[in-house]
């Protein structure tokens, strides 16, 4: 891993991500349709991500990690259909349950191919997509949470050694870096994203775990980044003082992240051998 | 006469059947099982367009067996031996970015034909299977010496051929430069009965 990696493998999925909303801003002036502009520059910033790394998956794929593209790439495309009904754009949870069960059906890492694993899938989605973003939870907040976790799940990847793992989750989060900003920049609607990137952090999660090669107690590190986004959001609801409650929220997120980073660091058996 | 040929026909039949034994033994002698601890499999590439750099895999098992006295082989390395002398590094090539242990554990070669070239020399065609690729590879296979004594009887072959990754799905690092795609493997078999 080199700078010029890192700038081609996050830079370009990052740059492709960024020009999309910022086009939208001008092609998508409806109100209506201006999720799509979001939600259209995360799921072609997933494929591109991908693609630099593994160039243009095959159906059915060669290893059986290609399927995160697929999951993420599906949700997205489910995601693009919300924002046509009016009625649906709140139904959070109807979305986040669907995106589970697409999830649900199309993960299939190694050894997580059981019926209840699939069950688990569907409950993480769930759990991570109505996490993320609740109506009284802001746009920018599922920004900087999945920044925040996907940015962790990636150094974790590093950890066990799956770059090509590392370099997706880098830049699906170096992508919600720029949606946080842009958003912040031009407050539009953002519903439905908030399922793409819970399927996103649930495929980087169960995919690392599925291939990591340290023991359990190291494995199980894999899952703390992702359990802190129901937590946020509960501090988020829950927390009387609604001046610090997203400061409460996110650092319930990075304190998570950090534990996970430490815990996998702790239980890698210590070396003085150089990263080759 | 009729019961006279039902009572002879099972004896006649179980003496074909006994008589097309040895025969079969002419032709296919007893296979000789891989030992391990004195076999070995390196691989070599080159690291950064500078440096050749060394990697092994210390498991490897299978038979060989003389067929018409030509050798067959069927051997199987199993990729989660494979060992770099840096516990970092052999994490990464055990990892989807190279041989994806988890889903594919083993590479293996299994000869289809082989023919006598030269002096102890076999020219050896068969399915090389890596990485959930398999490919039909030929290698020339040096008999290195068999004997026979109190312990057994054993028999050594050497070989020594290139593969490129991207035949096999295997392209990390080949585009950014620090790893060739060219990778030259060598293995040394010694096996007894």
């Amino acid at each position: 891993m080199n700078p010029v990696e890192v700038l081609q493998f996050v830079g370009i999925p990052l740059g492709i991500g960024s020009a999309i909303v910022i086009l939208s801003w001008w092609l998508l002036p409806l109100k209506r349709f201006q999720p799509l502009g979001v939600i259209v520059a995360v799921g072609i910033s997933s494929v591109v991500a991908f693609i630099l790394q593994e160039g243009v998956p095959t159906l059915p794929p060669t290893q059986r990690w290609h399927w995160l593209v697929f999951t993420v790439t599906a949700v997205s495309l489910l995601a693009c259909i919300y924002p046509c009904f009016k009625k649906w754009d709140n139904l959070i949870v109807l979305q986040a349950l669907i995106a589970g069960l697409v999830a649900g059906l199309i993960l299939q890492f190694p050894s997580q191919q059981e019926w209840y694993m699939r069950c688990l899938v569907f409950v993480m989605v769930l759990f991570a997509g109505t996490g993320l973003r609740r109506v009284t939870i802001p746009a920018w907040h599922m920004y900087l949470v999945s920044w925040a976790v996907l940015a962790g799940l990636s150094i974790l990847a590093l950890q066990s050694s799956f770059a090509k793992l590392a370099f997706y989750a880098g830049a699906m989060s170096a992508v919600a870096a720029s949606m946080c900003v842009l958003q912040l920049l031009r407050p539009r609607e953002t519903k439905s994203v908030q399922i793409i990137y819970g399927t996103a952090i649930v495929g980087c999660t169960l995919c690392g775990f599925a291939y990591d090669q340290g023991d359990t107690a190291q494995r199980s590190a894999w899952f703390l980044p992702m359990a802190s986004i129901p937590l946020s959001a509960i501090c988020y609801v829950a927390f009387a003082n609604k001046k610090y409650r997203a400061v409460v929220s996110l650092a319930v997120v990075n304190v998570c992240i950090v534990a996970a980073i430490a815990w996998s660091i702790f239980a890698t058996p210590a070396t003085d051998e150089m990263w080759p | 006469m009729i019961i006279l040929q039902l009572v002879t026909l099972p004896f006649i039949l179980s003496m074909a059947l006994f008589s097309a034994e040895p025969e079969a033994e002419t032709t296919a002698s007893a296979a000789f099982e891989v030992d391990s601890t004195h076999s070995t499999s390196i691989f070599r590439t080159q690291h950064m367009g500078a440096g050749m750099f060394y990697g092994r895999f210390n498991d490897i098992a299978g038979t060989i067996q003389f067929v018409e006295g030509m050798p067959v082989f069927d051997i199987t390395i199993d990729i989660a031996s494979v060992d770099t002398n840096n516990s970092r590094l052999d994490s990464h090539l055990k990892s989807p970015d190279f041989f994806n242990v988890v889903e594919f554990p083993v590479m293996t070669f299994v000869s289809t034909s082989s023919k006598k070239i030269g002096d102890e020399k076999y020219e050896v065609v068969g399915e090389f299977s890596m990485h959930g690729v398999s490919k039909t590879i030929t290698v020339l296979m040096a008999k290195t010496g068999q004997m026979k004594n109190s312990r057994g009887e054993k028999v050594g072959f050497e070989t020594e051929f290139s593969i490129k990754r991207t035949d096999y799905d295997m392209p990390y690092g080949i585009e950014s430069g620090s790893l060739a795609d060219e990778t030259k493997i060598i293995v040394a078999l010694e096996a007894g009965r």
